[in-house]
Order: C-alpha cells, then sequence, then structure tokens
C-alpha cells in the first residue's frame, strides 16, 4: 500500500490537462509508441473536440522512482464542467493528493481556485505545477507569486514543465511520489469501496471505477451497494491500463474496476459505497448524493419515421449515463419523442451531440425547463417540467420554482457587470468577497430558470471569457409564471412553447419572435411568427417570402445541374423540420434559448 | 409527337458575350472543319442504336450555328440524314444572330428543312445592346427579321431583361418593338449574372449590379401579364408562344423527360433514365471522337427518388404542372393548401401548376415535397 499513489490533475480549461496527462502516460510506457494518441483519456468524440473531459477515465501507471522503488500510480481523469460537479467531488475523493496546473502566461484562474477549493474540501495534498513554461510569453515568477500569495501554497514545491515539449515530466511523477501521501486504509476491515464511475460494455455488462477504502474483494465475493441494499457477485476484478487487466483481488488503498454481472449501469450510483454481504461495513463512506436532473427537454427525430431509430440510441446512450433520464412523449408538431432529465445544460448539449455524431440521429430538442411546482384550488401539489401540461392558469393558487446558490469568479472589475446580470436574472441577496487580489466571488440566490437560460454565454461574454460560476441546489420559493407559446402561420409549435417568469414574458417573446425570424430561412409563403399567452398575442414577426427563386433557362436539356442542387437541398432538409407548411430548421428549436437578455 | 429530340451544339462565337456561361470558344476557320470531322463521327456511333434512329425534332443550338458556312451546313445536314431518319421532324430549328442572317442563308437553310429560327435579338434599345456586348444595329435586326418572316420560319425572338439601366417603360417599349413583328414565339430571360462571366467579375468589381430581387420580379410579373394581353401563352417560367401549335417542341421535351440525343461538346443527352453529357472541351472532344470513342465525360443512371425530383421540378416550370402523386411528403397536402393560399399554384384535374407568381419562385417550390 505504501507503494499506491492516487491522484488527479485540475485545472482551468485550456490550462493543459489533458496533454500533460498524456506525457505522464507515455512516460511510463504504458502505451507503445505507435498507438499513442493524443490526448488518451478523452477518449469521446466530443471531448476531443471540447477540449473538455466529460466521462473519467481511469488509468493505473508503473513507475520506478528514483528511490529505486517500484510504484503504482492511479491516474483519476475528473470531468471537467459545473454540471458535473458532484462526480468531480466523487473522484477526487478517491485521491490522496492532487496536481494542480496553472498555465505560466495566464497565471491562476476562477477554475483554479475553484478547483483548489474542491481538492481542499477532500483535504488533499495539493502540488502546483505551472505549465506551458516553453511559451514566450511565460511569466514563471509572477505566477510563483500568485502560488504563494494567492493560493497560499509553498511555490518551492511548484514544478516547472511543459507538457508539450515534455519537459518537467519526471519531476512531477517524482514529487507524486514524494509528497502525495500513501493511501491509508485496512485490509482486515470490512470493504468499503467508492463507487467514482461506472461504464457499459456490452458483452461484460457494467464495469465499477472505485476506490478501495478498507478491506478486500475478489471474484466470487458477494457485494451490496450500501444505498439500495441490491446484491451482486463479483466476476472480476482489475486495474485500468489501457484496457482492463484482471487481478486476482483489489485491497485498501487501490484503484481499479469490478465486473459483477450488473446489466444496467443505472444500478450503480456514483458516490455509493460497495461492501461485502457476508461482512458488511457498519456505515457507509460519507458524501453519497443521489444524482437528480434539474433540466428537462424533449427530443424529437427530425423525421418521424425516424422514432424507433432514436428509441435504440437513447437506449445504448443511456447505459453509459446514469445522470440521464427519459421517457416517452409527444407533440402535435413534432409526433412521438422523449422527454429527457439532464444534470445541467451542457449535459443536455452532451447528449445531444452524442446522440448526432455516434448514434448518427438528426433530433430537434425543445427548450429546456426546470420543474415547476404548482399548488391548485383544490390543494393538489403537482410538479410541471413539460409546458405540454401547464395546468389550467384558472386553477392555479400558488407556482414555485426551484432557486440555486450560485457562485460566480471573475477578476475584479467585470464586478459591476456581473451584478447587473445577477440582478436582471432574479439573483437576490448577493454577497461578495475577493479571495485574492483582482479576484472577486459573488453569490447570489437566483433562479435555475435563468441560470440555464443562456447564463453560462452572458457571463462569458460580460466577463470576455474570463468568469466562471457553480451553483447547487437549494430551495423551492413562489414565483409567477405563464406557459407562453408561439404560433407559426397561426398553428401552435407545442415544441416552442415554454413556462417562464411572467415580468419577463414580453421581453422573452420580442426575443424569440426575432430569433425565429432570424432563424428560419426565407421561403416561397409568407411567414408569420407569433408569440401569445393563452389567446393574447403579445409580440409578432414576419418572414417575407422570396419574390423571385427560379434560374431563367435550363439550356440545352442539362437538368442535372439543377437536380443535383434539389438532391443536396434535399440532404440539408434532414436537418429541417416541416411544420404546417413552413419548414424550420432544426437550430431554431434551441436558438430561442441563445437571445441576448437586453 | 413523343420521339425523340436531336440537338446539335456549335461551339464557336465570333466573340463572347459578357452574360453567356455557355460553351463556346472564338473559332478559327481550321476548328470548324476539325469540329465537322468530329461531329460526323460522333453521328456514327449512333447510327445503328435502336432507340435513337428517329428523331420528332431537331434543334441545332450554341455557341453560334450562324457561323458555319452554307458548305459547311449542307455537310452537316447531308450526313445527319444519311445517319438518322427525320421523315417526322415536326420541327427544325436553328438559332441565329441577327449579324449571320443574309437571304441567302435563310434560303438555304430552308432548303434543309429547316423550318424554326430562333434569333438572338436580345434587345431593341441600343443601350441595353451595348451593354449587353451584342454586335447588331436596332435597322439590321429589323431588317433580318422581315428577310426571316416572308421566307415563311416560325420565328422566336431571344429577349434578355432585368438588366439594371433598364426601367419598366424602357423594357415594356422592346417588348412592344418585338410584337410589331409578330413573332410566333418569344423567349424573354431574365439576366442572370454568372460567377464566371465577365459580367461576373464586373459585379465583384461593383462596377455592375444585378437589380433588386424585389424589381426582377415586377418586371416578370408584369412582362407576362403584357404578353398574355397580347394574346400570348405563357407556358413555361421564360417562354411564350402566339399558341399551343408555336410551343418549343423541342423544348418541351426536356421539359417533360422525353428522350433527346445530344452531340457536340457539352451536349446533354437523355435515354431511358440514364443521362449522359459530352466533354465540355472543344479540344477534348474532337480528340475523344479522332480516337473513336464517345465523347462522353459523365453518365449515370438516374434513380427513382431522381428521376421523381426532376418531374417535380420540371413540373413546376412549365404550364402543365406536377401530377398530384408526386407530391407526397410529409405535410404535403397542408403546403399545397398554403401555396394554394399565397396563389403559387393552383390545383387542376390531379395536377398541381404553378401560376405566374409561382414560376417566379418555382425554384424553391421542390424541396417542400421531395
Amino acid at each position: 500500500m505504501e507503494n499506491i499513489r492516487n491522484f488527479s490533475i485540475i485545472a482551468h480549461i485550456d490550462h493543459g490537462k489533458s496533454t500533460l496527462a498524456d506525457r505522464i502516460i507515455q512516460h511510463s510506457g504504458v502505451v507503445p509508441e505507435r498507438e499513442f494518441r493524443n490526448q488518451i483519456l478523452d477518449n469521446m468524440e466530443i471531448e476531443r473536440e471540447r477540449g473538455i473531459t466529460i466521462k473519467s477515465q481511469t488509468i493505473n501507471i508503473p513507475y520506478k522512482a528514483k528511490d529505486g522503488k517500484e510504484y503504482l500510480l492511479n491516474l483519476i481523469d475528473t470531468p471537467g464542467h459545473v454540471d458535473f460537479h458532484y462526480e468531480v467531488s466523487r473522484a477526487l475523493a478517491s485521491c490522496e493528493g492532487v496536481l494542480l496546473v496553472i498555465d505560466a502566461s495566464q497565471g491562476v484562474e476562477a477554475q483554479t481556485i475553484a478547483n483548489l477549493f474542491s481538492a481542499m474540501e477532500e483535504n488533499l495534498k495539493i502540488i502546483p505545477v505551472i505549465n506551458k513554461i516553453d511559451l514566450p510569453t511565460a511569466d514563471i515568477d509572477k505566477v510563483k507569486e500568485q502560488i504563494e500569495k494567492e493560493l497560499a501554497l509553498d511555490p518551492g514545491e511548484a514544478i516547472l514543465c511543459s507538457a508539450k515539449e515534455g519537459i518537467g515530466i519526471e519531476d512531477i511523477l517524482e514529487a507524486i511520489v514524494r509528497y502525495i501521501p500513501a493511501p491509508e486504509g485496512d485490509k482486515q476491515k470490512p470493504l468499503t469501496a467508492l463507487i467514482f464511475d461506472a461504464t457499459y460494455d456490452v458483452f461484460r455488462g457494467t464495469i465499477v471505477s472505485c476506490r478501495i477504502f478498507d478491506g478486500r474483494i475478489k471474484p466470487g465475493d458477494v457485494i451490496t451497494l450500501m444505498s439500495g441494499n441490491s446484491r451482486f457477485t463479483v466476476e472480476e476484478t482489475g486495474i485500468f491500463r489501457l484496457s482492463r487487466i484482471s487481478v486476482n483481488e483489489l485491497y485498501a488503498g487501490s484503484v481499479g474496476y469490478i465486473i459483477a454481472g450488473i446489466k444496467d449501469v443505472n444500478e450503480v450510483k456514483i458516490g455509493d459505497t460497495i461492501t461485502l454481504s457476508t461482512n458488511p461495513a457498519s456505515s457507509p463512506l460519507s458524501g453519497f448524493r443521489e444524482s437528480k436532473p434539474v433540466v428537462f427537454s424533449s427530443i424529437y427525430p427530425v423525421s418521424s419515421e425516424d422514432y424507433e431509430s432514436l428509441k435504440d440510441a437513447l437506449a445504448k446512450y443511456k447505459l453509459n449515463d446514469a445522470a440521464f433520464v427519459y421517457q416517452k412523449d409527444s407533440s402535435a408538431a413534432l409526433g412521438l419523442g422523449f422527454r429527457c432529465g439532464f444534470l445541467g445544460l451542457l449535459h443536455l448539449e452532451i447528449v445531444q451531440e452524442r446522440l448526432e455524431t455516434e448514434f448518427s440521429q438528426s433530433v430537434i430538442m425543445t427548450i429546456p425547463t426546470v420543474q415547476y411546482r404548482f399548488t391548485l384550488s383544490n390543494d393538489q401539489t403537482i410538479t410541471i417540467d413539460n409546458p405540454l401540461y401547464y395546468p389550467d392558469p384558472s386553477k392555479i393558487k400558488k407556482c414555485e420554482e426551484p432557486y440555486v446558490n450560485i457562485t460566480i469568479y471573475a477578476p475584479e472589475k467585470y464586478f459591476g457587470a456581473i451584478m447587473k446580470v445577477g440582478m436582471d436574472r432574479r439573483g437576490i441577496n448577493s454577497r461578495f468577497n475577493y479571495p485574492r487580489q483582482g479576484q472577486v466571488e459573488l453569490r447570489f440566490e437566483m433562479p435555475l430558470s435563468e441560470v440555464i437560460f443562456d447564463f453560462h454565454d452572458k457571463l462569458k461574454s460580460i466577463t470576455q471569457g474570463y468568469g466562471s460560476f457553480d451553483y447547487e441546489f437549494f430551495e423551492y420559493r413562489e414565483s409567477k409564471v405563464v406557459k407562453l407559446d408561439i404560433l407559426i402561420n397561426g398553428e401552435k409549435i407545442d415544441a416552442l412553447s415554454m413556462i417562464i417568469y411572467e415580468e419577463n414574458a414580453y421581453r422573452r417573446a420580442k426575443g424569440i419572435c426575432e430569433k425565429l425570424k432570424g432563424t428560419i430561412p426565407k421561403q416561397q409563403i409568407r411567414i408569420d411568427i407569433q408569440a401569445a399567452i393563452g389567446s393574447k398575442i403579445i409580440s409578432r414577426s414576419t418572414i417575407s417570402p422570396f419574390r423571385k427563386d427560379v434560374i431563367a433557362k435550363c439550356y440545352g436539356g442539362d437538368i442535372t445541374r439543377k437536380r443535383k442542387l434539389l438532391e443536396k437541398q434535399k440532404e440539408g432538409k434532414k436537418k429541417m423540420k416541416v411544420v404546417g407548411s413552413v419548414v424550420i430548421p432544426q437550430n431554431a428549436f434551441i436558438s430561442v434559448l441563445k437571445i441576448e437578455n437586453e | 409527337m413523343n420521339k425523340p429530340g436531336l440537338y446539335i451544339h456549335i461551339p464557336f462565337c465570333r466573340s463572347k458575350c459578357p452574360y453567356c456561361d455557355f460553351y463556346s470558344i472564338i473559332s478559327q476557320e481550321e476548328d470548324i472543319e476539325k469540329f465537322i470531322l468530329s461531329l460526323i463521327k460522333e453521328m456514327s456511333f449512333y447510327k445503328n442504336v435502336e432507340l435513337c434512329r428517329e428523331f420528332g425534332t431537331i434543334y441545332i443550338g450554341g455557341g453560334s450555328p450562324g457561323i458555319l458556312s452554307a458548305k459547311q451546313f449542307f455537310r452537316l445536314v447531308e450526313n445527319l440524314n444519311k445517319t438518322f431518319t427525320f421523315s417526322s421532324v415536326s420541327e427544325f430549328t436553328i438559332e441565329l444572330n441577327p449579324e449571320d442572317v443574309s437571304k441567302e442563308k435563310v434560303m438555304i437553310l430552308k432548303s434543309a428543312g429547316v423550318n424554326r429560327i430562333s434569333l438572338g435579338v436580345q434587345s431593341f434599345d441600343e443601350r441595353d445592346l451595348k451593354f449587353l456586348g451584342r454586335r447588331h444595329s436596332i435597322n439590321l435586326i429589323k431588317n433580318v427579321i422581315s428577310i426571316i418572316k416572308s421566307a415563311g420560319f416560325i420565328l422566336n425572338v431571344d429577349l434578355i431583361y432585368g438588366l439594371f439601366c433598364q426601367t419598366e417603360n424602357t423594357w415594356l417599349k422592346v417588348l412592344n418593338d418585338a410584337l410589331s413583328f409578330e413573332p410566333e414565339h418569344i423567349s424573354a430571360y431574365q439576366l442572370t449574372i454568372k460567377e464566371n462571366t465577365p459580367f461576373g467579375k464586373m459585379m465583384n468589381e461593383k462596377k455592375i449590379k444585378e437589380s433588386s430581387e424585389k424589381k426582377q420580379a415586377d418586371l416578370f410579373l408584369k412582362t407576362s401579364d403584357f404578353l398574355e394581353e397580347k394574346g400570348y401563352v405563357h407556358y413555361e417560367v421564360s417562354n411564350f408562344a402566339r399558341n399551343k401549335k408555336y410551343f418549343c417542341r423541342h423544348n418541351m421535351k426536356y421539359w417533360e423527360r422525353i428522350p433527346y440525343l445530344g452531340l457536340g461538346p457539352s451536349a446533354h443527352s437523355f435515354f431511358n433514365e440514364e443521362r449522359w453529357s459530352n466533354y465540355s472541351s472543344f479540344e477534348k472532344y474532337c480528340k475523344e471522337c479522332g480516337a473513336d470513342r464517345l465523347p462522353i465525360e459523365k453518365k449515370e443512371k438516374l434513380t427513382e427518388q431522381q428521376a421523381k425530383i426532376e418531374k417535380i421540378y420540371l413540373g413546376f416550370r412549365t404550364q402543365n404542372g406536377v401530377p398530384e402523386k408526386y407530391l407526397n411528403g410529409e405535410n404535403a397536402e397542408k403546403i399545397i393548401k398554403q401555396l394554394q393560399k399565397q396563389e403559387l399554384i393552383n390545383r387542376v384535374n390531379h395536377k398541381i401548376i404553378s401560376t405566374k407568381k409561382g414560376f417566379l419562385v418555382s425554384g424553391g417550390l421542390p424541396i417542400y415535397f421531395i
């Protein structure tokens, strides 16, 4: 156990976390050079594209240190976004230390601090790593000063590195061995293993990633997942190299995987504790929380013929994403589809992109909404997360909506702008402090509905990309909402309906009408767009039709050129939905979300 | 009536018009000789092909077919007669520019069986003609038309409109001048500025501009109203005829998907749901023919789906319309109703037919149904 080191790498976005992970793995030689792909841990297409880690991956790296001893380093990768806050915390809870990567020219930034706090919460050893020292703009002294003054860490421990150039990797590995404590734990005690990830394998079922705190586990053991008391028999235990490698047992301090005939990944909850049924631990590890969807949206196939194929794709997708929930839904405008729940807006976008890139689905997603709580005149309380089921307004006695505690980090000079956005978004009880010089931290209590409506983009734009935020569910509070409907050529597009704070309705309606006008292409017929509350039209816009759209001459029997053009348009139409007599591009449905809130 | 059409492309011009993107080159005498030899070779490839033994229409286009001398023209026709059967040809058109017309030439054409002349007039306004880079004068045009008319040809007057220097009044005057000769047929093409033409280049350099969409649309509708009032039938987007008898039968084959054979560089052919086109390059064309190979560059067999797309798009271009049975996409019925409401189409005997307003946007109608 004294030769094991469990660690994570944390960083502000783009400070080079994935590249550093690559280099560490490469250095260890576990991956033959020719099989090496950059950013080996981010193996989902979308992660490579966006350069962010969504699903954590773990890898076990053998390392012979300068002290002559052989060590086993477990690198536990963490997802990099606010929606996955809880998953990050469980991954960190499985470590004893972290590498805190800081860009040598950018210096300490918002997420550096946020990440540092997360690591401190888990009492982890923090090793600062100054990356990208090869850049001409690198200012190592300044970063060291920031490390000392702003992070209150020992700049003497900071390691200089350029992951890109492979500089300093050896020093990092040595520091991991030297500074990060070996795991503690008792192999003789009853088993406690923390689940920090679960993925699905077509042949083996659920692969549970876990950190063993006490005890040991081997094939044949009967285990209990403590949050639900479900039991399984262990078929295989192992560690992660580039592929899974089975080992005879996992014991206290180690990180690895368990295969136990768990057919459905959804039976496994991140943060849950595994123990042995025959000799159970008296209490589970602390920090377990069931992740619940907070953002809801419907997914429809662009072409209604593709419903079955979408259904299959969702079922397959779900196998690897326990946080995603869905059920059948149907819309008059869009036909059969699914109502889905997500951890947040990024989670939603990830699901959409993965359905499109990995499962080749063409989908339309409707306006995301939160879960509202209505008390009706007969004192019955109902929760609604779908505008289709909005109750009869005359019967609503009281409405409540979820509030979150939102924390925003940004350079101090954006204080005023953030304050204004916070107040525009109905943020109240604001508090602020200066965690370090030049940096401000603001907190608000804010309706979640305001956060999921374009907040991320807004914050990025007013802080020129320097602001970041985090939020946590707080409580339900009374609110006054209405249902806003969108009509196109007189036909209500139910998939565009939304539940909205009454005072925002006019402004939003105007924005949506304008946005749709900009997103729906000009067509052969005039398109009237209206926004209504009940039967009252509160905003409208018009797309005037083409005046002329024809080629004068198809000369000498050349029919092919125009036909090819039509075939191309037909291909493009797969991304469009014909609603009534209007062709609506798929992105129109989501574009209404990206409206400047002014 | 459904016999295939024969198209022959003469790829030579005396000069290149700045708006034209059809294939043509400025010829030398020896090029023309070389071309005729190649063309005769190309014909021979089709000599014993059952499908194209007999034709219903002939159309000699270009380029400027008028560039051929009487001798060259006779050689061409002689060889056509040796290769194919023309006993039931009802329409034999040649395209001519006014500067290529003389009494003698017209007589020769007549004796060779040509019965329709499509005259590249383009305008009756000096300023327009200069802008379009045409070589002929108004007086010449008037002279030429009377020669053609008195020789008893069916006359098509080719006109171009929508020039940005043109007003509604100057254009209507052009139309009026055209009507004074009582042509059986008028093709009125709205100027489209194409990227790969001198006009395209000038537009990029902002020396000229296209008329606004609204102006183009207004002129189009005005043209249609005006000619209909004078008794012409607006039977295709850009084509008008004094009556049904004078619809261009050859061009109708393109729009009705009746087979046709195209000879010469860049010519297109269509038989048995198969489309092919010849090399556009004159050199390449001659080289292939010289090497006893068909000068075909591209060939494709249409799928049922592709055929349907063509039927829809061509149908919306003509008065024939599109049979309802082809219009069965998602929400087709709703869309038809909406298009009817906007007066873009009519429904007649299970056919959906573009109105003149519909012609104007017919390029965008098929996408609703495919």
